[in-house]
């Protein structure tokens, strides 16, 4: 039983990570109430008929979660471990319950079960401290943390996944420190798999650690002497940090290796870009597009490259609305989209439906901002403007508290 | 040389590039007097050694001659002036095309590490005093009218520390009478905190280099209040211009909303422009994203450099001409009235040249006198001219042609090998040294000579310079709003010695008037709220008009 809960988490997170890029709920066929809602009514069913039924508390226990309902969620799981006290997915479940209720009293009872009942389960260690990430249960995800850590000795190759999915959590959590560490533990249990060394080196760049993060994929780039793909990520990463005669120098050896991949391609068109030789961008970044048709980042790239041009402003928005189609949550299309029917096109309205899904996507996106009020001013909608004001001035006052002298 | 003679210019597009005529602008090199702009260079790298350079052109011995001041840096980290290679000089212009070093008997050797300079006869007694910005320390010299000046810093209020912030550094300034009491108030730039002892430690390629901007705080900019009997107020706070955290790096005066108050735009390294509304009662309202100049199209703060204010289309709004990092273009915002903006660096042409340089100090002027203004900027990069980069840290100047419809052109190839010459250059004033009409550029360089350009270009148009003495505005004149009508059309100017970067320009007003001999009507809205209206000025002279 322990470990059908065990892998029962391990499903349900990663079916819960794919629900999370794809949240519409499918109607049923039958009544048009939804599968969650019919599956919903079918626990509860079960539920007034067998009150203690394990697997029915368990499944109506992971439905109030997804739901947000954790009150709910966690009556459920406290009567699951009433019944089943020593079953360490159900505590880790009510972990979930505690972060989601700010209950850090609930949390810290809860990991401590975990900990009893499954001091060296790394997959469940994992699971709570994902949880815990981020939140303001400082000490328990702290202690959690550790836990995690200090099971890496004794890992085999296997458990750089976890870790690695350790780090993801931190990093998206805004915790790069715990990330870091998480990543490079990836790296040392699983040397051997080209992605745990692409994620710590981008992190440490994001964080401003450029050299650090070089070395990294200098390091990734001698472990995996034939791969193209180490190559045009290492590329990337020198090109984003400004060292562009690096940057060519990997583009060219990736090249070597396979000069028709769409990575090696799009690279260059990115290096052209930076050197502002945009015709030359504009060639190559539309044969990487060809190769590669549903690479949202290319069409990006090559949207950016036409947007350059006096003429270029329409193939701009066909590749912008391409890469969109393609990755319809980068904030950052949707702004060169609404930059060009604005600039460009003096299509104010259009412009502003670009525009409002950049700032929904990415609030700090403070140009969005800017232009979005701009547009509800030409059109003549100074009500609207005024309120896109008040937004942005949240985030300014949101900044200046951050960069107040301490 | 034929005053009619034009020159072809590349309308410049990748896809399709269009060619047009225009009068052509040209430079050529005239002596200047000996002076190296000292940054006190170090193994380890300090900041404020990247930003030295202000120069201003100000007849400060009412002779009619524009002389020279230039501010100098000092030793690092120790802030002094520990000999002459670092002194502030003042050089008298001759009127023949040469100039004495006055600094000795002026007093104006200065202390410290200065930054930037601005002129204006605070105490209108006749004569334009000057007052200097520096890395924690800035000087307020009084001009005696007798060729010497006196530091009045401390008896004016401006030798204080901030109480929440410490001592600024302090990289420009202007004068305006933001309250229009014909008094110049004072308005100092001020970059971020810094203190050598904490200074960050950077590098690029495995070289000691520059820090960026993001290594260190903002700061709020300064305004002082004139009281009338020498010392100044700092009402920064009751003004509503501390609210405003930045990292400040040049400002320019205008009436960007066309109320009849003067306005403010402050260029922000890495964070976004500030433009400050007059509120008409003493305070200001930032207000630059609901106006579109906050950020560029490009979606980021920029690196903002220098700015100036003036009207590139004869519309009678003052638009804005900003200079950024390599790679950011060096952004034009139109004034569309009512200080909303749009930019139109892409469609006037100004982005493609100017990516690949970094600006400093910049002018809009109509330098080929045909009645439209165009843009000129000096360029270096930041970083260091010893290491990594050293290849491409210095730069050549670049100067945009206006052709009409707010179109430009880059004519640096055709302006002379004067200009092509490449150097890491920081500040920049404008103004016409001999008096011949058009407009010459006095610029410095890191660790490098003060140079003048002198303006030669070739066109006969006509011209007019236009010298105001205000009575009951202040005496300078600043804020004045000036329009002019020639058969040509109608242009518009206005009295302000800001603009560019660290420097302080020509208290003249110019217009170019092309092929016409005589203005029909000048228009001179003085801050005082008087209107003057003169009639039939003829071209070709420089005219002072006294607010009646």
């Amino acid at each position: 039983m322990k470990l059908r809960i065990a892998l029962a988490l391990a499903l349900a997170w990663l079916a819960a990570t794919d629900a999370s890029s794809q949240p519409q709920l499918v109607p049923s066929s039958q009544n048009g109430q939804t599968k969650p809602e019919a599956e919903n009514d079918r626990l509860r069913q079960v539920l007034e008929r067998e009150p203690n039924n394990k697997e029915a508390l368990f499944r109506l226990g992971r439905l109030m979660i997804e739901e947000g309902d954790f009150a709910s969620a966690g009556s459920l799981f406290q009567k699951y471990v009433l019944i089943s006290p020593e079953e360490p997915g159900a505590w880790a479940y009510l972990v979930r319950c505690a972060v989601g209720q700010h209950d850090s009293g609930g949390a810290a009872g809860a990991q401590r079960q975990i900990e009893r009942l499954a001091p060296a389960n790394l997959a469940l260690h994992t699971q709570a401290a994902c949880w815990l990430a981020g939140s303001a249960i400082s000490e328990v995800t702290r202690s959690e943390f550790e836990l995690v850590m200090s099971l890496a000795p004794h890992q085999t190759s296997s458990g750089g996944l976890w870790y690695s999915r350790l780090g993801q959590c931190y990093e998206h959590a805004q915790e790069p420190n715990r990330a870091t560490r998480a990543f490079q533990a990836a790296i040392d249990l699983d040397p051997d798999t080209e992605g745990h060394y692409f994620r710590l080196a981008h992190l440490l760049a994001r964080e401003g650690m450029v050299g650090r993060a070089s070395e990294i994929m200098t390091s990734a780039v001698a472990h995996f002497p034939h791969s193209v793909t180490t190559r045009v990520e290492a590329g990337s990463l020198e090109l984003e940090a400004g060292n562009l005669e690096r940057a060519l120098e990997l583009q060219h050896q990736a090249a070597d290796i396979d000069p028709q991949f769409p990575g090696v391609l799009s690279l260059l068109g990115r290096i052209q870009l930076a050197q502002r030789r945009y015709p030359e961008a504009i060639d190559t970044l539309e044969q990487a597009a060809r190769l590669a048709p549903a690479d949202a980042g290319i069409h990006f790239y090559a949207g950016q490259a036409w947007m350059k041009t006096e003429q270029g402003t329409e193939r701009a928005l066909d590749h912008f609305k391409r890469s969109l189609e393609l990755d319809p949550d980068r904030a950052s299309t949707y702004y060169w989209l609404g930059s060009l029917y604005f600039h460009r096109n003096h299509e104010y309205r259009v412009a502003v439906r670009y525009l409002e899904q950049a700032v929904d996507r990415a609030p700090e996106l403070e140009a969005a901002h800017q232009m979005l009020i701009q547009a509800y001013k030409r059109l003549g909608e100074d009500a609207t403007a005024a309120r896109q004001l008040q937004r942005y001035q949240e985030i300014v006052q949101q900044r200046a508290k951050v960069e107040a002298p301490k | 040389m034929t005053g009619l003679r034009l020159v072809p210019v590349v309308v410049l597009g990748l896809m399709a590039a269009a060619t047009t005529t225009v009068d052509p602008i040209q430079f050529e090199d005239c002596p200047a007097p000996r002076f190296v702009t000292r940054t006190g260079r170090t193994a380890r790298k300090y900041l404020p050694q990247t930003m030295a350079g202000g120069v201003a052109v100000f007849d400060y011995n009412n002779d009619g001659l524009l002389d020279i001041y230039v501010v100098n840096g000092a030793t690092m980290p120790g802030l002094v002036k520990d000999g002459p290679q670092y002194s502030d000089r003042l050089f008298r212009n001759n009127g023949d095309g040469t100039f004495t070093d006055v600094t000795e008997t002026s007093g104006l050797a200065g202390h410290g590490f200065n930054i930037g300079v601005a002129f204006g006869d605070y105490d209108n007694d006749g004569f334009e005093d000057i007052f200097v910005a520096g890395v924690h320390r800035d000087t307020l010299y009084h001009n005696n009218g007798d060729g010497t000046f006196t530091d009045v810093t401390e008896r004016a209020g401006l030798a204080r520390p901030d109480p929440q912030y410490g001592k600024f550094w302090a990289v420009g300034a202007m004068w305006l009478d933001y309250n229009r009491d014909g008094l110049l108030d004072l308005f100092v730039v001020n970059y971020v905190l810094w203190d050598p002892k904490t200074e960050p430690v950077c590098e690029k390629g495995g070289l000691p280099d520059f820090c960026y901007p993001r290594a260190y705080t903002g700061v709020p900019n300064s305004l002082f209040h004139n009281n009338g009997d020498g010392t100044f107020t700092d009402v920064s706070a009751a003004s509503g211009i501390r609210q405003s955290i930045g990292k400040g790096m040049a400002v320019t005066a205008a009436d960007f909303d066309g109320d009849g108050w003067p306005d403010l735009f402050v260029s922000n390294d890495t964070l976004p422009n500030s433009l400050f509304l007059n509120q008409r009662n003493g305070t200001f309202k930032e207000a630059a994203v609901e106006n579109g100049v906050a950020f560029t199209e490009n979606g980021a703060a920029i690196s903002g450099m220098g700015v100036d204010a003036g009207d590139i289309d004869n519309d009678g709004r003052p638009d804005i001409f900003e200079t950024a990092l390599q790679n950011e273009t060096m952004p034009l915002f139109r004034n569309l009235g009512q200080a909303g903006f749009e930019e139109i660096t892409f469609a006037s042409g100004l982005a493609h040249a100017s990516l690949a340089k970094t600006g400093w100090s910049n002018g809009i002027y109509d330098f080929n006198n045909n009645g439209r203004k165009d843009l000129f900027a000096v360029c270096g990069h930041v970083m260091d001219s010893e290491g990594s980069l050293h290849a491409t840290v210095p730069q050549s100047n670049i100067i945009f042609a206006n052709l009409g419809d707010r179109k430009f052109a880059d004519v640096t190839a055709a302006a002379g090998v004067a200009l092509a010459r490449r150097g890491v250059h920081r500040g920049a004033a404008f103004g016409d040294l001999d008096n011949d009409g058009r407009i010459d550029v006095v610029f410095t360089e890191l660790d490098g000579p003060l140079r003048i350009l002198r303006n030669v270009s070739p066109a006969a148009n006509h011209w007019l310079l236009i010298r105001t003495i205000g009575t009951k505005s202040n005496r300078d004149g600043i804020g004045t709003r000036i329009r002019l009508v020639t058969e040509d059309g109608v242009q518009y100017n206005a009295v302000n010695t800001s603009g560019g970067y660290a420097s302080s320009s020509d208290v003249r007003v110019h217009f170019g008037l092309g092929r016409r001999t005589l203005v029909q009507e000048l228009e001179l809205f003085w801050p005082s709220g008087k209107l003057q209206v003169l009639k039939k000025v003829k071209a070709d002279q420089v005219l002072t008009v006294r607010e009646p």
